[in-house]
């Protein structure tokens, strides 16, 4: 930390002990829960939504992690990533290169010189697996981020104190600090979207179908079938975060 | 969009980028907890050691090194009271900390904590100052004028009972707290460990030995800072030191500090024995 931002920090900090007088009413008012961003009409408990990946399908073009930071609005700069698509080689000696495609800043000049130690090569999409059983939730010191009855976990900007234990307790790198908000940060499932009937701003753009987004308790569903026809897979199992993100055709390379 | 990015924060992330080896998981590029969370850490061991230091005084009646029981006890109050500060620079938010005490979430190793720290501070390290100094605040306040007299008195609670019965009682009363402290000292620093230890997506840190290994660098830190206050207020005092006091101490901290090395040893050997592909939780294949 610099001296700039120690000063910057500072300003911050020492305002903070003048709030006390407004701490009966903040009490207050933090006993209720956090308004339910749901439009009217809608019922989260009849609904248990979840995402399957067919790693099969992706051909690493990109436009979901796109579709993802216009829609919800997240820094366009390569740390912040709701959603982002790793691409795996697996070279004749065995050996496992992985990089991540959405860091990359604008398109590459030229295509890259073909490598013949490369015998297979995987795209795997990564987001927020929207634990049954999340870590995240677990540790917030202020209950900042939660589970909503549809089974999406959220976080509540306005009371997020920006402590980044949850960014530290997720296993699967899901989670960032906003630099914009300085609060806790992760994908939604566009809830915004789900809640009227839409799909998810990186199902909606997917060209190849390699995203399904469901709902795990319909009868009659994609993401049930999905799961009824594929080999599912899901990510660090032996966590017991119970991920709701499902993955067909998954190689046990990926982590 | 872009706009709102320190110029600071992207050209930080931008090299911090470039020095990363094999894969991390994108978002993990940003160190979230730097160098005011390892700041922290070491100020609440130093509050915890100094204080067990001072118990070796009060409950285990070790004589020699009553020359620094004060120094001990004043040492511990003062880490204590900015120990806080790294973590509050450190949050997003610095003035929703309040939340941690006025909305906790019970299953949060991080909301309990707040109280483990308030209960350390109230409930045992300035009940046993007190007692430990209200005979002097009283005889302050019985000689000093004015404000000053009206300041001490306050100090003292309101207190003049200067009998042998009521300074006998202060005596029974701060080793009774320190009774208590002993544990609260282990827990409050112990918890510090558990806070990292509990986090199961960083096999580095998730390890039961970690409320253990805090514990025992929590004695040795503190030990050794109140040494070095006591070596370096004896020089400005131009005080001769007290040497027998010193070796005693000297001894102990040779003591926590084989323990505390024998902890991180076993540690280190534990893990190439599991063998965990080595940076299993962010898939870091270096």
């Amino acid at each position: 930390m610099n001296k700039r931002q120690l000063l910057k920090d500072a300003l911050l900090f020492f305002p903070a002990a003048g709030v006390l007088p407004s701490l009966v009413a903040e009490a207050v008012a933090s006993v209720e829960p956090a308004p339910s961003p749901v439009v009217p009409g809608y019922d989260p408990k009849s609904h248990w939504y979840g995402m399957g990946v067919d790693v099969g399908k992706c051909i690493g073009c990109n436009r979901c992690v796109e579709a993802c930071k216009a829609e919800n609005g997240v820094p366009e700069e390569p740390f912040y990533f709701r959603t982002w698509i790793e691409r795996y080689r697996i070279h004749a000696d065995g050996e496992v290169t992985v990089d991540c495609i959405s860091t990359r800043e604008g398109q590459p000049e030229q295509a890259e010189p073909e490598d013949p130690t490369v015998v297979r090569t995987f795209f795997v999409p990564k987001l927020c697996n929207q634990c049954a059983n999340p870590p995240c939730v677990q540790v917030c010191p202020v209950g900042a981020t939660y589970q909503t009855e549809d089974g999406v976990v959220l976080v509540d900007a306005t009371r997020c104190i920006g402590c980044r234990y949850c960014i530290q307790a997720c296993p699967y790198g899901a989670r960032y600090l906003n630099p914009k908000t300085r609060t806790a940060d992760k994908c939604t499932f566009c809830y915004h979207r789900i809640t009227e009937g839409l799909l998810p701003a990186c199902v909606e753009v997917c060209p190849t179908e390699a995203r399904i987004f469901g709902d795990l308790e319909a009868h009659a569903d994609r993401l049930v079938r999905f799961h009824r026809v594929n080999e599912i897979s899901v990510l660090k199992p032996d966590l017991n975060t119970e991920p709701k993100v499902l993955y067909a055709s998954l190689d046990g390379e990926v982590r | 969009m872009n706009g709102a990015m320190p110029e600071s924060l992207y050209e930080q992330l931008s090299h911090q980028l470039s020095q990363v080896v094999g894969f991390i998981y994108p978002n993990e590029v940003e160190t979230q907890w730097a160098i005011l969370i390892v700041v922290y850490p070491y100020i609440t061991g130093i509050v915890a050691g100094a204080f067990i230091l001072a118990s070796l005084v009060k409950v285990f009646n070790v004589v020699e090194v009553q020359p620094i029981y004060r120094l001990a006890l004043l040492t511990a109050l003062a880490f204590m009271l900015v120990a806080g500060m790294p973590l509050q620079l450190h949050l997003g938010h610095p003035e929703r900390a309040y939340e941690i005490f006025f909305t906790p979430q019970p299953s949060s190793a991080m909301a309990m904590f707040g109280f483990v720290y308030l209960w350390y501070l109230l409930g045992v390290l300035l009940i046993e100052i007190w007692f430990e100094y209200r005979q002097q605040i009283v005889l302050m306040a019985q000689k000093s004028r004015g404000i000053m007299k009206a300041v001490y008195g306050a100090l003292s609670l309101y207190s003049k009972d200067l009998s042998p019965a009521a300074i006998e009682f202060d005596h029974k009363a701060s080793k009774v707290v320190t009774i208590i402290g002993i544990p609260s000292a282990f827990l409050l620093h112990g918890y510090v460990g558990f806070i990292f230890g509990s986090v199961k997506a960083n096999p580095w840190w998730g390890s039961v030995l970690m409320p253990i290994v805090f514990l025992m660098s929590a004695i040795v830190s503190g030990i050794a800072m109140v040494m070095f206050i006591y070596i370096i207020l004896s020089l400005i005092r131009n005080e001769k030191l007290d040497m027998r006091c010193l070796d005693k101490v000297g001894l102990f901290l040779l003591v926590a500090i084989i323990v505390d090395f024998a902890l991180e040893a076993l540690d280190y050997i534990h893990r190439p024995w599991w063998s965990y592909r080595s940076c299993w939780a962010c898939s870091c294949r270096s």
